[in-house]
C-alpha cells in the first residue's frame, strides 16, 4: 500500500514537473516572435555559466584596443555580426527581433560585466540553443579577441564609425540596387513616389 | 562536475532554439514641405504628404553630392530639403528610424530657372 502511494505520488509529481515545463516551454505556442519569460532568461543565463569552463572566465585579451585593431573589429563586426546584434549592438534588427531568445544588447551591463574570456569564449565557441553560432576554429583567434575590444567599445560608439559600418554591412543585388537607386534621387534624380513598402528590407541598425 | 553537467543538461532540455522573421519597413522619399521635433512631412512624386514621426532612435544623415555622407541632427532639417526615409510602422504611423537628407543646391548667380 506504501509503495503504490509513493508511485502515485511520484507520478503526480512528474507529472507536475512536465506540466510546468511545457508551459515555460510552449507560452505563446513555439514561436520565435515571442519573449523568453524571466524565467527562461534566468535559467538560460545560468545556463551559460555552468557552461562557461571556469579557465575561459580568466582569460586576458592579448591585444590592445589600438585604433588600428579597433577598426579592423569594427568593420569585421559588421559584416559578420551586425546583421543579428546590429551595428551599435543593441540587437534590434530584423533578424534578431525574430530569434527566440532575441540577440541582448551587448552595451548593457548584462553583456559588459562579462569577464574578457568569457566574451571570447561566447564568440569562438557559440551559445546553443540560440542564434549565436560558434565563429572558433579557424585558426587564429586574433579576430575574435579585436571583437571583444570591439564590444567594449560599443557604449561608446560614434555616429561616424556607425555609418562607416553601414558600408561594411552585408547587402545582396536588391539592396545595392535600392541604394544607388536612392544615392541618384539624393544627388538630383526626381522622386519615385512614396511610401514603398519594402518588406525584405534589411536591418539598417 | 557530474552534478553540474546533470543541472546544465535538464536547464538546456528547457530552452527552444532560434528562428527568422520578415520585416516590413517602409521607405519614404521626397521633398520636405513640413518639419517639427516631432515629425517630417514629405511630398512624394505622387503628390501625396506621408507624415513619419521622429523618435529618440532616428538616426540622421547629410548627404552631400555625389557620394559623401555625414552624420547630422534633426534640427538640420529644413522645409524643401530631399530626404529618403527608412521608416517602422507603428500602429496607424510611422516611425522613422534613418532620415537621410540632402540640402538642395544654391541657385547659381546670373542663372535664371527654367
Amino acid at each position: 500500500m506504501k509503495i503504490s502511494v509513493l508511485l502515485l505520488g511520484g507520478a503526480v509529481v512528474v507529472l507536475g514537473v512536465g506540466a510546468a515545463a511545457a508551459a515555460l516551454l510552449l507560452h505563446d505556442g513555439v514561436s520565435a516572435s515571442a519573449t523568453p519569460t524571466r524565467a527562461e532568461a534566468f535559467l538560460a543565463r545560468n545556463a551559460r555559466l555552468l557552461a562557461m569552463p571556469s579557465n575561459a572566465r580568466a582569460m586576458v585579451n592579448p591585444l590592445q584596443p589600438t585604433a588600428e585593431n579597433l577598426r579592423e573589429a569594427r568593420l569585421h563586426f559588421a559584416d559578420h555580426c551586425a546583421i543579428c546584434h546590429g551595428n551599435d549592438g543593441n540587437g534590434d534588427t530584423m533578424l534578431g527581433r525574430g530569434m527566440y531568445p532575441k540577440p541582448p544588447d551587448l552595451r548593457m551591463a548584462n553583456t559588459q560585466n562579462l569577464s574578457d574570456g568569457e566574451l571570447f569564449w561566447t564568440i569562438e565557441h557559440g551559445v546553443r540553443f540560440t542564434g549565436m553560432p560558434a565563429f572558433g576554429g579557424h585558426g587564429s583567434t586574433d579576430d575574435s579577441w579585436k571583437l571583444v575590444l570591439f564590444i567594449r567599445h560599443l557604449p561608446q560608439l560614434t555616429a561616424e564609425e556607425g555609418m562607416e559600418m553601414g558600408r561594411y554591412n552585408p547587402k545582396g543585388p536588391e539592396d545595392r540596387e535600392e541604394e544607388q537607386d536612392e544615392n541618384d534621387f539624393l544627388n538630383g534624380a526626381p522622386a519615385q513616389g512614396t511610401p514603398q513598402p519594402k518588406s525584405s528590407a534589411p536591418p539598417r541598425h | 562536475m557530474g552534478t553540474r553537467s546533470l543541472l546544465l543538461g535538464m536547464i538546456l532540455s528547457l530552452l527552444a532554439a532560434g528562428a527568422f522573421a520578415h520585416g516590413d519597413k517602409v521607405h519614404v522619399r521626397g521633398t520636405i514641405t513640413n518639419v517639427s521635433e516631432t515629425s517630417v512631412t514629405v511630398k512624394g512624386a505622387d503628390g501625396k504628404p506621408v507624415e513619419v514621426k521622429l523618435v529618440k532612435t532616428t538616426s540622421f544623415i547629410l548627404h552631400v553630392p555625389p557620394s559623401t555622407d555625414q552624420p547630422a541632427k534633426a534640427s538640420d532639417l529644413a522645409v524643401g530639403d530631399s530626404v529618403v526615409i527608412h521608416a517602422t510602422p507603428s500602429g496607424d504611423s510611422l516611425q522613422a528610424d534613418e532620415v537621410r537628407f540632402t540640402v538642395p543646391a544654391k541657385p547659381t548667380p546670373g542663372k535664371s530657372a527654367s
